[in-house]
């Protein structure tokens, strides 16, 4: 250690350093102007600073927002806002359990129409899929297009069997039961032995429609409001009054001139398919003042019954009398047919003459878009017996109307 | 001359440079010994000088706000330059990459307060220094306070008493030798 820490380089209390400042000042005069000069040139900077600092400032601009950007933020927070709510309301819908995110074959619409525009058989099957809440699997097959085919084939050679499907709704699995059951026993028994078959099973009110309007099945449900079931039975009471007015034509009750009979053979396949043999039709020429001939005939009684259906064995071709009238010869036992220019119908084939019930009207069933069945009760003059008289009813696109597709006695 | 702030208020009416002037001359070495007391062995001169400007500055700049007691000003001015001491001597440090031990003995000074004892003996002990000092007589006793507390050099040491650096140099290694010997009579070893 120095000889200078020695001496003062200890803790020097303020008293003894009072007293050396005092008996030996150590600062000249220029030390003391240098110092001094110091502290003036900081005092004054620092004044200089505060005087920089003590301008007043008072007010505030006024900023003044544009009115367009009040609209554009209004607007944007609505489409944020129902965005949000659309969103979410499309979320708790789609997140409703139960309803499986892979798409399920819920409908199944097959439509077959022949060549000839008349049978129309539609099997539709519909679920009501937003009020599922069974989480059991759904499962619909649909039959394969060839094997509809064969399926809507057999309904077609069963003209005259109606299978009415109504099933109930809320109603699940029965309801599927009972379409399976009513399918497959009325309609399509011989289906039974295709593989696969229509297989429905649903877990929810099912409507089930089977259709065929070739032969009089017109099969539909569905909820009949008043107001249409009105129309509709006025309709049918209207197709009904023109049906009255032609239905001699179809049962061949026309007026024929008496003695103008002539006698013609009709060529027939035996059973059992090996040979052929003849048999006399005897015809009648119609009263020319009723109908003149056959295309006056057709024109009126197509006026009431659909444009798309043929009556194969109600007009037959034209003939002339080349040798004698046993000559002539026909495929079929047609209600009508010309000869040497007129018009002649079966003779001996006449039906039982019908008279409508009184204050009675027609009942609509089995309707659907475009196809409705109506009934109605006739008392037969023969014997006075009811007889109860089906009328399919088709809309006909052709003539833009509602027309007679077939007509059928109980 | 002691300067009361009623003093001092009066002629910062009259004239404040003159007064800031004064009052400055006035405290200038006292100021000064307490800085250097501090900064001795860590500052250099301009840092010291510095540190003085900074107490002057701080005085003048709390002066308005200051009570009106009619009091010394010299404990205030004191106490302005203790604490600006402490800080000049903790920034330099820390400049310096120092840190404070806990032995050292400048950490003793920041506690002294705690230690009375300690503080009495420090008290007693320098004021024997000093005294023995001032038996060494003119010019040996400024030589020795100059040259040891002030850290002035030879060469400003006889500028400042009118004689050359070798005067003072001679003059101040004899004074040395008859201080030890002076202290060592009364029991007090250096």
């Amino acid at each position: 250690m120095s000889e200078e820490t020695d001496f003062f380089d200890k803790i020097i209390d303020e008293k003894t350093v009072e007293k050396i400042s005092e008996d030996y000042p150590v600062l000249s005069d220029e030390e003391k102007d240098r110092i001094f000069s110091l502290v003036e040139r900081k005092l004054n900077i620092d004044k200089v600073e505060n005087s920089d600092h003590s301008e007043d400032v008072s007010g505030v601009e006024e900023y003044i927002r544009p009115r367009w950007m009040n609209i554009i933020s209004i607007a944007a927070s609505a489409a944020v806002v129902f965005g949000g709510i659309g969103s979410s309301v499309c979320l708790m819908r789609n997140m409703k359990p139960g309803i499986s995110d892979t798409p399920s074959p819920e409908v199944v619409d097959e439509t077959e129409t022949s060549s000839a525009e008349t049978p129309i058989v539609s099997v539709q099957t519909s679920t009501a899929a937003g009020k599922n809440n069974d989480p059991v699997q759904k499962t619909t097959k649909a039959v394969e297009d060839q094997l509809a085919e064969k399926a809507v084939k057999t309904i077609e050679n069963k003209p005259h069997s109606n299978a009415v499907v109504a099933v109930p709704l809320n109603n699940n699995e029965s309801a599927a039961e009972q379409l399976n059951d009513i399918v497959t026993d009325a309609d399509i028994s011989e289906s039974e032995n295709i593989e696969p078959q229509i297989i429905v099973r649903a877990d929810v009110p099912v409507t089930t429609t089977v259709v065929n309007t070739d032969y009089e099945i017109i099969q539909t449900t569905a909820v009949q409001i008043a107001d249409e079931n009105e129309k509709l039975i006025e309709v049918a009471e209207s197709i009904i009054a023109d049906y009255d007015g032609i239905r001699n034509i179809e049962d061949v009750n026309l007026p024929v001139i008496e003695g103008s009979t002539i006698n013609v053979t009709h060529q027939m396949v035996t059973p059992s398919g090996d040979g052929v043999y003849n048999r006399l039709l005897e015809y009648g020429q119609v009263d020319p003042d009723v109908y003149s001939d056959m295309e006056t005939l057709k024109e009126h009684f197509y006026s009431v019954m659909c444009s798309s259906m043929t009556e194969t064995d109600l007009f037959g071709d034209e003939f002339f009398s080349g040798s004698s009238p046993e000559g002539i010869v026909v495929d079929r036992a047609y209600s009508y047919i010309t000869y040497d220019g007129k018009l002649y119908r079966l003779m001996g084939n006449e039906k039982h003459e019908l008279e409508p019930l009184p204050y009675e009207n027609a009942v609509v069933y089995n309707v659907s878009e475009n196809a409705f069945t109506a009934k109605k009760n006739y008392i037969d003059l023969t014997d006075g017996s009811t007889v109860e008289v089906h009328f399919g009813v088709v809309r006909d696109y052709k003539a833009n109307k509602w027309s007679l597709l077939k007509v059928s006695l109980d | 001359m002691q300067v009361t702030d009623k003093e001092l208020r009066a002629r910062m009416k009259k004239s404040p440079a003159e007064a800031r002037r004064a009052l400055f001359d006035e405290y200038c070495n006292y100021v000064y010994a307490i800085v250097i007391n501090k900064l001795r062995n860590c500052c250099s001169r301009e840092d010291v000088e510095e540190c003085v400007s900074d107490v002057f500055l701080d005085f003048f700049k709390g002066f308005d706000n200051l009570g009106k007691h009619n009091e010394e000003l010299k404990g205030f001015i004191g106490v302005i330059a203790k604490r600006r001491a402490i800080d000049m001597y903790r920034r330099m440090c820390k400049g310096m990459g120092r840190t404070v031990s806990i032995d050292d003995d400048d950490l003793d000074e920041i506690a002294s307060s705690e230690n009375v004892e300690h503080e009495a003996e420090k008290t007693e002990r320098n004021e024997l220094l000093l005294e023995k000092v001032h038996e060494l007589g003119e010019p040996d006793s400024t030589i020795i306070i100059q040259q040891y507390y002030y850290n002035r050099t030879t060469l400003e040491i006889g500028k400042a008493i009118s004689m050359t650096a070798a005067a003072v140099q001679k003059r101040s290694i004899r004074a040395r030798k008859r201080l030890r010997s002076m202290l060592t009579e009364i029991g007090v070893s250096i």
